[in-house]
């Protein structure tokens, strides 16, 4: 049984001069919400139309499920749920219409999983209002409906939580959470809300003009952006043994150009300065640090997440 | 497939602009039938039956241009609409969706032939009651409508082969009236001004060129001929619109 729900290997996708992918490769792991981060432009909605087929890749091997053919994938695209880009339906039908057409087109038995999926995303009342007239956050929350209408093993979702109010992002949150955890559904999911991403993801790859800069899971992540006072001195060994034999300080990292990250102390940082200082060591600089999603994505690429 | 089609036709039949359509067109041929009457029925009965079978026939060419609007009631803006990503996203081909379109909008512009042809046959009937002369015309119409069935086939699948490759709407449905009614014209003025038959004789072999063979349907002996041609005519352009039509689709994007 393949153990990662994708595989890509190599994949590459050109339009005209612009590399939109680079030669990209990672694994999503099964049972995983895998976070996809990148700035508009990155290759995260391209990267999601080739696993999905709306667009084919020019070199490279994706695997879902454990399958590489032609065929392979798209039977295993039947066991998935996708929302990419500005959810698209009929125009003149309505979101139970709407729902039927694929039901039918799908090939899933029994009306039963319409209803179920309108009540899940909050879409039951309304009626013989046709899709144009939905608002925004009504065609999220239908484009929702049509991913999880096959109940997938695989949700690929691009930007779903665009439109939704406050109380549809806690709700989709929790929607997929359950799925993740009763079900053992994998995710894959990009969203510019890195806050929210922070709230679900268990593995987060950072893309940046079409390649992938780094894989890290959640808890590598949370790890690297804990809390902690940095401190440049003159002696990071001298420092060092002060932090140990005078505070009784043991959460230390020491980093190149005589800089130490405490992970203790959070609260007391004159004390820190105090004996430091109170023991020959001299004290260059000294600030409080907490990364969150957004500030290590943009220590990673620099510059704005919005640019 | 066979869900994709069903599929489709219950999307096609949830429409109103279907129904509406094929009342039009019905309500349309009782009105002509009217006017024709009221305006002929002077005359004396033989001048009102060589109008009606003029307007008939006239029906019948008119197929061409109304079987760009069964292929759309199938296709229906699928790029306006973004809503082919929805397809392919869930494992099915790019071939898959082509034909299952392709098909539906056969059954659709069949269905909309019946009903009109019944409609045309009976008013063919009350005009023409069967025995002699009369019995001979609703016979060759019958036959010749049969024939046209194929090239209004054609259509549909130049149509389809048009809208799945050309992302704007409207500029792909002016393709397609225009391979309809402009080109004929265009290939009879390539004759006149280059002076090379072989124009003239490209603009025969067109879909809708066809139909101006009802002239003919009155020599029994052409009429082997030309019933057969339209037939063939009909089967090679939906055949040749069907295989481009797809080639060209199999690997674009969809947005």
């Amino acid at each position: 049984m393949a153990e990662y729900a994708i595989e890509v290997q190599n994949l590459t996708k050109t339009y005209g001069r612009l590399r939109a992918l680079d030669h990209v490769s990672f694994k999503v792991p099964k049972g995983q919400i895998y976070g996809l981060v990148g700035k508009n432009g990155a290759g995260k909605t391209t990267l999601m139309r080739v696993l999905t087929n709306q667009t084919i890749g020019e070199t490279g091997e994706i695997t879902i499920f454990g399958q590489s053919t032609p065929q392979g994938l798209n039977k295993m695209r039947r066991r998935s749920g996708v929302m990419i880009e500005i959810p698209s339906f009929y125009p003149f039908l309505t979101a139970r219409e709407n729902l039927e057409y694929y039901r039918r087109q799908r090939g899933i038995a029994g009306k039963t999983c319409i209803d179920e999926v309108l009540e899940q995303v909050e879409l039951t009342n309304t009626g013989n209002k046709k899709f144009k007239n939905f608002s925004l956050g009504m065609k999220q929350r239908l484009g929702l409906a049509l991913a999880l209408m096959n109940h997938p093993e695989l949700l690929i979702l691009d930007e779903p939580v665009n439109g939704l109010d406050p109380e549809g992002i806690v709700q989709f949150r929790n929607i997929l959470i359950k799925m993740n955890r009763e079900h053992q559904v994998t995710i894959m999911i990009s969203s510019h809300i890195l806050a929210e991403l922070q709230n679900l993801a268990t593995h987060y790859t950072f893309m940046d003009q079409g390649k992938i800069l780094q894989d890290i899971s959640e808890k590598d992540l949370a790890a690297l952006s804990r809390e902690h006072i940095e401190i440049e001195v003159d002696s990071a060994e001298k420092a060092a043994a002060v932090l140990e034999r005078i505070l009784g300080c043991v959460s230390y990292e020491v980093l190149p150009g005589n800089k130490i990250r405490v992970y203790e102390l959070l609260k007391q940082p004159d004390m820190i300065a105090e004996a430091l200082v109170q023991n020959d060591v001299r004290l260059y600089s000294m600030k409080t640090n907490h990364m969150n999603l957004e500030d290590y994505f943009i220590g990673l690429i620099g510059g704005d997440v919005n640019a | 497939m066979l869900n994709m089609i069903k599929a489709e036709l219950y999307k096609t039949g949830r429409r109103a602009y279907p129904k509406i359509f094929l009342l039009v067109v019905l309500g349309g041929i009782i009105a002509l039938n009217l006017l024709i009457y009221i305006a002929y029925g002077h005359a004396g009965e033989k001048v009102i039956k060589d109008e009606m079978l003029m307007m008939y026939l006239a029906c019948l060419v008119a197929g061409m241009y109304l079987a760009i609007i069964t292929a759309d009631m199938v296709f229906s803006d699928e790029y306006k609409h973004s809503t082919l990503k929805n397809t392919i996203a869930f494992g099915y081909t790019r071939t898959q969706v082509y034909f299952s379109k392709l098909i539906t909008a056969c059954i659709v512009t069949v269905v909309m032939a019946v009903a009109v042809e019944v409609v045309l046959l009976a008013s063919c009937w009350l005009m023409f009651p069967s025995g002699g002369d009369d019995g001979r015309m609703l016979t060759v119409f019958l036959q010749y409508s049969l024939a046209c069935v194929p090239l209004w086939l054609s259509q549909v699948a130049v149509a389809v082969a048009v809208w799945f490759n050309i992302k704007g709407s409207t500029f792909a449905t002016v393709i397609i009236v225009c391979f309809t009614a402009v080109l004929p014209s265009v290939l009879s003025l390539m004759t006149l001004i280059l002076s090379q038959p072989v124009w003239e004789e490209m603009a025969k072999w067109l879909p809708v060129s066809q139909f101006e063979l009802y002239r003919s349907l009155f020599s029994v002996d052409d009429i082997v001929t030309v019933l057969p041609r339209m037939c063939g005519v009909g089967a090679a352009w939906f055949a040749a619109a069907t295989v481009i039509g797809w080639a060209c689709f199999y690997k674009r994007e969809v947005k």
